[in-house]
């Protein structure tokens, strides 16, 4: 009797480990120092950027008719600074000024020995170290993504794409490339899906992973429930959209009670995450690690954070 | 004596029930039918097959190049854009590969992929989306962003959802990719 007791006590915390185990997923830092390429003092660290600075040169052309240079530019910024105003940060994102050209499809041809762009948005070029191109036609997303990746139905995957393209063997981000499609910007109500686009585009470029979402509040497969909405919707909502959902992705109106809603445990848990990697007595980061629900302060952040990015 | 082991015969029946529900696929004769959002992603597809990668190859830019993949396919199961039994060789822009897809040597996927730009660059069509895995076993593995494809709803049932047969998965794909 008192060992078949042991047994079922052992037998089951292992089960459950076993069961809870996917729920504990979760996003973390995009890039760690691996063995190789890297110093080996540096094995194991977060990539983040350079004493927290990023500097960013934005297209001398416009995104759109309702997003011109100027306007674009302040588009982008808004979008940085929800990131950067989290209190716990020491993250700087400075606009130093503009891309030597208005990137555009002319400038990014074949010849035949390779793909040629400008040599400012290209990896090496870490003297501009964050190019941010304003594809006013969808023509260079259709360059580099393929044909009729930057239509307008292409939208809901392809308004914003690009993310960090080179390191250091020190463990810091060195240059990022980001595309705005201006397909995706002709009208004011594309906006605010245009900016929680770019927002989660800029969280990758700080040096931060993404992680699984509840994507049945698109898909309606299974049905979503009242928390998948309510978590979703405080995800977005912390990125102070007001009216993010896609036009053609998502089925059911939001209900007034998930505009008035709680703080986004989700985007709270990213803010902890660049927190962790970029303090704000900023030195150099320590080794992070690694997410679970054990190292979350609540039990609960791990899966509603997976419900919030990406 | 019994009762002594019922609790961890119990557990010990779930744990093996599991496994083997989660396997459970139906015969031949299935249908799979696509729901209609599935239509733009076959209708934007250049490329649609099921292949296996033969080759990834990092090609090192030159100074003023931006940095592509080279990603070399055996074409299993033909769609759109290939012939069945074709080495197809394309080119991707690396900085995709940074924010999603990769691929392995050896991996058997099912893509949708844009047809080619101008500069002979593609990529998946809806990301992550555009690429389905193939097991061993000859079935169509989805990951959470593709549960969107049902099955026969009279047959549909929430420990299926994930594993379609591969056969009857093409052939809907043929019939949708034809309309």
């Amino acid at each position: 009797m008192t060992c078949a007791f042991k047994w079922h006590q052992a037998f089951l915390p292992s089960l459950l480990l076993i069961m809870l185990v996917p729920a504990a997923r979760a996003g973390g830092p995009r890039y760690v120092a691996g063995s190789t390429y890297f110093d080996s003092s540096v094995k194991g660290t977060p990539l983040t950027w350079a004493a927290g600075n990023v500097t960013y040169y934005t297209d001398q052309g416009d995104l759109s008719s309702i997003l011109p240079g100027p306007a674009a530019d302040a588009f982008v910024a808004d979008a940085f600074t929800r990131w950067m105003s989290i209190a716990t940060v020491a993250l700087s994102a400075t606009r130093a000024g503009q891309l030597a050209e208005d990137v555009s499809a002319a400038n990014v041809t074949v010849t035949a020995t390779g793909i040629t762009s400008p040599t400012d948005i290209l990896p090496s070029a870490i003297s501009f170290p964050v190019a941010i191109v304003y594809d006013a036609d969808g023509a260079v997303t259709n360059a580099l993504l393929g044909q009729g990746a930057g239509d307008p139905n292409a939208c809901f995957n392809n308004a914003v794409f690009g993310g960090i393209d080179n390191f250091s063997t020190d463990a810091h981000l060195l240059h990022a490339f980001v595309v705005l499609n201006g397909n995706c910007a002709q009208t004011p109500t594309q906006l605010p899906d245009l900016k929680y686009r770019l927002v989660r585009v800029l969280g990758r470029v700080l040096g931060l992973d993404a992680s699984p979402t509840n994507p049945n509040v698109f898909t309606r497969h299974p049905a979503p429930t009242s928390a998948d909405y309510a978590a979703w919707r405080s995800c977005i909502q912390s990125t102070l959209l007001t009216a993010c959902q896609s036009a053609s992705a998502t089925p059911t109106p939001i209900s007034p009670k998930w505009m008035t809603a709680r703080p986004s445990r989700g985007f709270i848990r990213s803010q902890q995450l660049i927190s962790k990697i970029s303090p704000p007595s900023f030195r150099s980061p320590t080794t992070l690690p690694a997410f679970t629900a054990a190292s979350s302060s609540s039990t609960q952040m791990p899966s509603l954070h997976s419900r919030c990015r990406e | 004596m019994f009762i002594r082991f019922r609790i961890p015969i119990a557990l010990l029946a779930v744990v093996c029930w599991l496994p083997v529900r989660a396997v459970a696929v139906s015969g031949p004769q299935e249908t799979v039918q696509l729901p209609s959002s599935f239509r733009p992603l076959i209708q934007r597809s250049g490329y649609i097959f099921a292949g296996t990668v033969l080759a990834v190859e990092h090609v090192p830019p030159l100074p003023n190049e931006m940095p592509i993949v080279r990603v070399v396919f055996h074409i299993d199961e033909a769609i759109r854009g290939v012939q069945q039994g074709q080495t197809l060789t394309i080119r991707e822009w690396a900085g995709s590969w940074n924010s999603s897809q990769q691929y392995r040597r050896g991996e058997r996927v099912l893509l949708f992929l844009y047809p080619p730009s101008k500069l002979g660059l593609t990529s998946l069509v809806t990301g992550n989306s555009g690429q389905l895995e193939l097991n061993a076993r000859g079935e169509i593995l989805l990951n959470h962003n593709q549960a969107l494809i049902r099955r026969d709803e009279s047959r549909n049932s929430a420990g299926k959802r994930n594993r379609i047969p591969r056969a009857a998965f093409l052939e809907a794909l043929r019939r949708a990719a034809q309309e």
